[in-house]
Parts: structure tokens; sequence; C-alpha cells
């Protein structure tokens, strides 16, 4: 059975890694990016099943993010993070679809459990 | 009896520095202002617990189980620095100059603290050190391994080559000046940079030509060296990456250079090779599977004088396979290089931590490399009677192992260590490193099998570190218990303190019956990773004492019976992983300078502002200087006026000046004892007047007016009036700081009690005087006794004795203020009744049995 395919887009690398390390050892196949720009390139190459993206990054934000990934990539599920967690990013969030919204710091566990829901509602 | 001479010149060095403090402090004149000072000392415990629950919280969140980024970081510690800053703020008001001393130390450690933060390590300015002057604080401008050889050589009575370092800084100068990022095209996202940029990079450094600066400072190095070990000697010149806490091996990763003759060209020559390899194809991998940006990395590279090694090899403290009580060393014959390089077929000893080895493998060791005397390294056939003998003795594998012991034991962790036996038979340590203790293949899911028991405790408890262990239960009650502990025990402990502090680098797991996430004990625990759960209620009733159990506190928290390998192994293989992260350490590496908790013991003469070395020790500074500086001010306090006298159902003849909420509205100058409001007052006052506690015709001594049953002594009769004042109870709605005299004996009460455990203390010092020495001691022995098995600290000095108790809950410490109530009538004159030694445990079972009523006893 293939692997799932997680893309993970922060600007702070320590997020992108401590996720990829976490996430890779549930067994998922894992990439990071530090903006936007260039996962938004790799999506062009590759299909991804889950999206877990930073809120506010320079240039293309997290909102742009999930609007262009439910626009070309519906298949494909949008978990987004913020270090800014205020009611109305969420709000934002949630109406443009996006399947979960965290506040960092994330409980690793928690947004282990939302990518694995993502999934199953996939199948 | 207790303490030893320094033991006693330390704690008389601190009772003179707390007479100096309070000369220099201003007293208060009158109620209002004690009430002032009382309010500062609150509003600072206040600020203390929050600061200590938002360093609990920083634990928690850089451990590993959250994503957090910068900005959570940064908030964070303003939060923290605007709590310390409010405590020490209000420690201005309560004490005077010491203030501005600590107030400076703080500003030091949180520029450091914002230092890491921002990426900006501290760095020497220094191009090169000698290996004398480096420590292991300095592995940002030395490089993890070579502060760690500083830190041994300096700190252990271990022999260590001589040599020196260029440093992180040295690199710096080296890339700049020739300008290898700039000639190489610098890349925006460098993860992408391909092999070929790397190899660009190495080549580059290889062929680079050394600032002049950089060339004169190794110059001199080098001359310095030389004047102390000849121009025979060889040097070995290493990596040593500036990664600032050593976790990280890169093991194998870099060049080394051996056999390297004492001239500045074959000097130079090496230091290109060596830190080429900073971007050679392997190592290069390595940083980006880890996360390392090559651009940030820097090499510190040391020179240390080889030694004509005999035999020589590596030392693991553990078995990297998990084992912890077993140290496993590799040896043969020569140079090390082949044992490192796995080249050879060593000999391999398994021994025990006592020495003994229980293992023994004699390898045939074909090859055996030696140095050139015009340099380099030679390799040579070893003669075939040696391939059949053991490279070292048994003597020998006890002194490795000895020295694995104090390597470990100062590197907090276990170690891979290098070693070499010289021809003259002396122990070398040539490295140590942190020893990652491999997780056992694949993820094994925790399960408790049938024929294990978990226990269930009586409260869920609080998981204060993570981790899985096992170890054989060992109890604990008091602090004496502490000596006995053996390597590797899980300790089951009646109520959390930090004294465990002595013990946690060689036991397994802490569980205790009462205890709090943010007391210092936890911090330490955290520290030191050492699994802990605390506040189960009944862990040291319901463990089994002598028996092997696993300890899983993780996802899932249990104790179960016996050793359980699978979840051993899984839970080490978690802890491993996070670390591996190079950005995840350095952030977590913050804690370093945030949690630790360095001063533990008040009564050590090194407890001052400046033996500060983390935002805890500030805390925990404030927190002990706050509670001495009330009880000072309390004295003068009391003799302000504005009294009233206390009518109790005993003839105690306290005087009560209330502060704010300890007695009900009064008419008059009396109070009644229903008419308390002060909890910790009141339950102490209940404490005293419980049936049968206070004894009044118990002693032979004793008469029957109301003086006579306070005191002892018909002369102290005469000076009943200036007994009556000392009888002084400064109160408000959670605080009582009480001075009774009863006879010579003179005992403080000092305690705050309120919702927050953290907040909550009892202070107790009892300064006796009697009829003889021994039974003076005596009694002191009962005290001790008495408070020791209701959780107390105890300190004796000669006649002194201080008991401390801090961090329950509202309902425990007022349970245990009713029984100190009680004990302060109990005791009251006992000397007379402790006849021999044996009566001290007698009475201490009369008290904790209830049977307070020693005449009926004494009758039977």
């Amino acid at each position: 059975m293939d692997k799932k395919r997680i893309m993970v887009i922060d600007d702070e690398k320590i997020v992108g890694d401590m996720a990829k390390m976490s996430l890779e050892q549930e067994g998922y196949e894992v990439e990071t990016f530090l903006s936007a720009e260039p996962a938004l390139a790799r999506l062009k190459e590759r299909t991804f099943d889950v999206v877990v993206t930073d809120y506010k990054m320079k240039g293309i934000d997290g909102m742009e993010v999930l609007r262009t990934v439910k626009r070309e990539y519906p298949a494909t599920t949008v978990i987004m993070i913020t270090a800014f967690a205020n009611l109305d990013a969420a709000i934002e969030a949630l109406r443009g679809d996006v399947h979960d919204f965290f506040p960092k710091p994330v409980k690793i566990k928690e947004l282990k459990a939302s990518i694995k829901r993502a999934l199953e509602k996939a199948v | 009896m207790t303490g030893d001479v320094s033991d006693l010149n330390m704690k008389n060095g601190i009772i003179t520095k707390l007479r100096s403090l309070v000369r220099r402090t201003r007293q208060p004149r009158n109620r209002e202002e004690f009430g002032q000072l009382f309010r500062s000392f609150r509003e600072l415990m206040d600020s203390n617990t929050r600061a200590l629950e938002i360093i609990t919280e920083m634990g928690e969140i850089l451990g590993g189980d959250y994503l957090f980024d910068i900005q959570y970081v940064r908030r964070t510690l303003d939060e923290l620095d605007a709590r310390v800053a409010s405590s020490l703020r209000h420690f201005d008001e309560l004490s005077g100059e010491e203030h501005r001393e600590l107030n400076e130390i703080y500003r030091g450690i949180n520029g450091a603290v914002r230092q890491v933060l921002d990426g900006a390590a501290p760095e020497t300015g220094e191009l090169v050190l000698p290996l004398g002057k480096i420590d292991g604080s300095m592995a940002a401008s030395v490089g993890g391994k070579m502060a760690n050889l500083g830190e041994a050589k300096r700190s252990l009575p271990l022999l260590v080559p001589d040599g020196f370092v260029v440093t992180t800084r040295g690199f710096d100068a080296y890339v700049r000046h020739n300008r290898v990022f700039e000639k190489a095209g610098l890349r925006k996202d460098w993860r992408s940079a391909s092999p070929s940029w790397y190899d660009g990079l190495a080549e580059m450094m290889l062929h680079g030509e050394l600032p002049a600066e950089l060339h004169q400072a190794l110059a001199r190095a080098l001359g310095k060296l030389r004047s102390r070990c000849g121009n025979g000697c060889m040097l070995a010149v290493r990596s040593s990456a500036g990664d600032e806490d050593g976790v990280h091996s890169f093991a194998g990763q870099f060049a080394t250079v051996l056999g390297v003759p004492p001239d500045t060209d074959a000097l130079e020559k090496a230091y290109r090779k060596v830190t080429a390899s900073l971007f050679s194809g392997p190592a290069a991998a390595y940083q980006e599977r880890f996360g390392y940006d090559p651009r940030a990395m820097k090499m510190a590279v040391g020179f240390v004088v080889m030694v004509d090694a005999v035999a020589s090899g590596v030392l693991f403290t553990a078995d990297p396979a998990g084992g912890r009580d077993v140290m496993v060393i590799s040896s043969a014959w020569g140079l090390g290089t082949s044992v490192v390089d796995g080249k050879v077929d060593a000999d391999q000893f398994v021994a025990g931590r006592d020495g003994a080895v229980v293992e023994e493998r004699i390898g045939s060791k074909a090859a055996m490399s030696a140095q050139r005397p015009g340099g380099g390294v030679r390799e040579t056939e070893t003669p075939g009677e040696l391939r059949v003998e053991p490279s070292i003795s048994r003597t020998q594998i006890n002194e490795l192992v000895r020295a694995g012991g104090l390597l470990e034991k100062h590197f907090r962790g276990p170690q891979d260590v290098e070693w070499a036996f010289d021809a003259e038979g002396r122990l070398f340590i040539l490295q140590s490193r942190p020893l990652r203790v491999a997780a056992g293949a694949g993820a094994a899911s925790i399960r408790t099998d049938d024929s294990s028991s978990p226990f269930s405790f009586r409260s869920a408890g609080i998981v204060v570190q993570r981790g899985v262990a096992a170890g054989v239960v060992h109890v604990i009650k008091t602090d004496r218990d502490l000596e006995t502990v053996p390597r590797g025990a899980v300790l089951a402990v009646k109520h959390d303190s930090p004294s465990l502090v002595r013990v946690m680098p060689r036991i397994a797991a802490i569980i205790t019956d009462t205890g709090s996430l943010t007391s210092h004990m936890a911090s330490l625990a955290r520290e030191f990773r050492v699994p802990t759960l605390v506040n189960t209620g009944n862990a040291t009733k319901l463990l089994p004492a002598g028996r092997e159990v696993t300890v899983l506190l993780g996802e899932e928290v249990a104790v179960l019976m016996g050793r359980d390998a699978s979840a051993l192994a899984s839970g080490q293989e978690q802890a491993a992983q996070m670390d591996d992260l190079y950005e995840f350490r350095r952030k977590r590496y913050i804690l370093r300078l945030v949690a630790p908790l360095n001063l533990v013991d008040p009564f050590r003469d090194d407890f001052s502002p400046r033996a500060c070395r983390t935002v805890h020790d500030v805390l925990r500074f404030l927190h002990e200087r706050a509670v001495a500086r009330l009880i000072e001010a309390a004295g003068f306090g009391a003799r302000s006026g504005g009294a009233v006298k206390l009518d109790l159902p005993i003839p105690a003849g306290i005087t009560v000046i209330d502060i704010g909420g300890g007695l009900e509205a009064l008419q008059g100058e009396h109070a009644a004892l229903g008419q308390i409001t002060s909890v910790p007052f009141r339950a102490i006052a209940e404490g005293m007047v419980h049936p049968g506690a206070w004894r009044s015709e118990a002693v032979p001594l004793s008469m029957n007016n109301f003086l006579a049953s306070m005191v002892h002594a018909p002369d102290l009769v005469a000076e009943s009036d200036r007994q009556m004042g000392a009888n002084v109870a400064v109160i408000s709605g959670e605080y009582v700081n009480l001075n009774i005299k009863f006879g010579y004996h003179y005992t403080v009460i000092d305690s705050y009690v309120s919702d927050t455990p953290r907040s909550n203390h009892i202070y107790f010092r009892f300064a006796g005087g009697a009829t003889d020495l021994n039974k003076r001691s005596r009694r002191l022995r009962l005290i001790e006794r008495i408070l020791t098995e209701h959780g107390f600290g105890i300190t004796t000095r000669g006649d002194l004795l201080i008991g401390r108790l801090s961090g329950l809950g509202r309902q425990e410490t007022v349970a245990v203020l009713d029984q100190v109530g009680r004990l302060l009538s109990f005791t009251r004159q006992m000397d007379a009744l402790l006849q021999d030694d044996n009566a001290v445990e007698r009475y201490a079972q009369y008290f904790f049995t209830g049977a307070y009523d020693i005449t009926a006893l004494q009758g039977k």
C-alpha cells in the first residue's frame, strides 16, 4: 500500500522539522516547505493527501494556500495552524472549508489524530 | 547527632549572613508598615508561583510533544521576565541592598537566554584557546567534544592530554577570509542544495589560506604546547562541531588526523582537512537529515597531544542496547583508531558497575596501529603472542569502570568514552560524549500481559517527567533513607523533596504520595529526565519494596510488575527521536538557562545571588530570602503595640497582632479561640488545646499557678512578664508568625496557607536550653522525629532545630499545623521525662497514637 503523503508549510524551520519527524513515525511520507510558493509548485507535480499550513506567512499566506488547494485539488485536506490564535482567523479558515484549525503550540498527538480523521473521511 | 564540622561552619556562615542582611534592612515601626511588608511578601510569592508555572509549561511545550514556534518561546519568555521582574520589585520592598546584586545577576541570565533565542550563542573572542581554559559551558566556542574534554580536565580527577582548540570564531575567520560561501553561491533554500555544491565548499575549505591572525594565534599556541611536551610529541587533530549541548554525536562524520608533527605547516594542513570534512558528502547528508543549516554550522578543531598508547579503545558507560547496569569496553593494542573505526577484532568486556567482568571475548586483534616517529600512524601486524592475550587487565577494567562512573555522573548521562593506557600504565581520557542508548528495533506497542498486575493508585497522579524505566522499588520516608538508595532504583517517596537531587543521576524513576508539577523536585526530575509521577496518594504503601517494576509514564501511565522489555524499548525510542533535531534542541537549550535548580540547600554557604545560574535559581533565592526577611520583620512588628491577648483554655499566654483578616471584629483587648479567622494560626491553636496535649501536672517540677505551668524552672517565674511578651503571633487570614517561649525553649513557627500549594509553607524553629546536654538533645531528637514523620526537612545545629515543609495543599498543611500545635504543647515540659535514649522513640509513639496522657502511661 502506498504511503499517505503529507505536506507541511511553515515559515519556521523547527515546526516543519518536528512535524516531519513525528509524522514519519506514523508511517506517512512528509515534505516540508518554508514558504507557500515552492509548496504550491510542488503540488502541481505531486498529489498530497493532507496539507498542513501555517496561517500567517510572508508572501502567499495560509488562507491563499487553502483557497488554491480547495480550487485545484479538492481531494486534498487542509489543516491550518497559527501562532495567532484569534477567533476571526479560525472562523475565516473554517468558512474556507479547512478540515481543522490549531493554535500553536500544537499538541502533536492532536495533529496526528486530526490527520487520521481526515484520511478516514477521504476514504 | 547530626552535622559534621564543615556543616556547622556552613550553617554558621548562613546565620551570620542572615544577620548582616537584617542589619542592612529597615525594620517596620508599626503594624501598618509590617502590613505593607507582608503584602509585598504575598505578592512576591504570587509572582514567583506564576513564574514557576510558566517554567513548567515551557518544559512541557518544549518537551517534544508539541509543535511550537519562536513566537511562542518569545511570548512565554516575555511573560516569565515580567513575573520575575515583579518578584524582584517586591523583594526590593522587603529587603534592601541584596536586591541590586540579584537584579544584575538576573539580567545576565536573561541576557544569555535572549542570545540563545536570537541564535547568537555567546562566543569567546579568542581564535585559539588552551584546553586548560575550557569548560563545559563553552560549547558554542569550542564545540561539544572539546568543551567536554576541557570540562573533564578541569573538574575530574582523571588524566586528559594537553592541547588547544581553534574556536568557532577562528573557523568564521577562516571561512570569511576565503569567501567560501560567496564563491560557492549562496542558496536561498539550502535544502535543495546539490551534493556538488557541498563538494565545492569542501574543496575550498581544503585549499584555503589561514588568515594572518589565525596563523599567528595557532603558532603561539603551538609554541607554548611544545614548551610543555617537547618537540617529539605528536598531535591528534579532531573536529569539534559547534553544538551547544553536545547531545548530537556526529560520530564518525568528520575527519581526524593523527600523528601530526608539532610544526605550524603540518597543523594548518590538518586544520584544513578537518574543517573541509564539515561539508563532505556523508556529513552533509547527516546534517540535512537532522535539519542543520550548513551556513550556520561551525566547527572548532582540537589539537591534542597524542598518548603513546599501549592499549586503547572505547568505553560505553551503558549497554547501548539499553542496559544501564553494565559498562561495555572494547580494547585493542596500540592506538585506538582501529577500535573506533571497527577495523580490528577487538577484545570486548562487559563489566558490572562494581567493575566485575560479567562477559569477556578476546578478539584476534590481527592488526595494531602506532605512532610513526616522523609523523603519521603506522599499522602493523600484531605479534602472535599478543593476539590471544587480553589487551587490558582486570585492574585496568576496574579503573575504566571507575572513570566511566565519574564521567557519567559529571555529564549526567551515559557516555561514549575514548581512552588509552600509556607505557606507564596511566589511563588517559581522550574524549567523552553523550552515548545514545538506542531503542530496540521497531516500535513495540506498550501492553500489559497477564502476569503483570498494574497498581491502582489512590489518585491518578501527575506526570512530571515522561519516560519508561524499570528498577527495584526503594521506599523513601525521610531524607536519611536516601543514603541507602541503590543505583537504578525506582523510588517510592512520601513527599516530594528537592533533596532527591542527590540521587537523581543514578535512579530509574520517582513516584510520590504527594507533590505537584511546579515543585523544585519536579523541575529537577525534568532536568535529569528521571521519569517521575507525583501525587499518587499511596505509592509508598502500594509499591512492593525490593521488587522490580516497570514504570510507564507516557500516553499510558502504569506501573507493571517485573521488567517489561518491549515497553522499555518503545519508551526509549520515542524520547530519542525528537532530540535529534538541531533546531528543536537549540530552542530547548533555552530551558537549561531557565529551568534547572542549582540552589537547593539554603544552609550552604553558596546560597547567594552570585550562585544563581538559572531563572529558577533566582526564584528560589527570592523565596528563601523573602521568608527569612518576613520572619525577622514579624519579630520587630510584634513590639509595636496594637495587640490583643488570646484567651485559650490553656495558659499559653499569647499576644496577637492582626495585620488583616486574622481575627473576627473584637471589642476590647481579648480574643477567644473561636474568634481566630487566621487559617494557620487557628490550626496551631486548636492543636495546642487538643485534649490531653497540654500537660500541666505531668512533670515533677510542675506548679499549680498560671505562670508556673508555662515555665519549667522556678527561677524563671520572676521573668514572667518578659515571657509573656515573647509569646506573640503576627497573623493575617492566611498567615501566622508565632513566637513562643516556654521555659528556656524558644519556638518560632511561620506559616502561610492558601489554595496554591506552591506558596504554602511551614517553618519551625526550636532553640532550647534545659537541665543537661543529653536531655536537651533528646528533646530535640523527639521533635525531629515527630516533624520528620510529618514530612518536614530538618536541620539541626547544636540546640537549634529548623524544620521546613512546603508545597502541600491547604488541607494537608492545616492538618500538619494541628499536629505542630499538639507538638508544642506535648513537648513543652519534656526534658525531665526523657531519661534515656529509648524514651525518644517511646514518646514519639505516644504522640503518634494520640496517647498524650503520659502520667497515666507512666503509672502503668
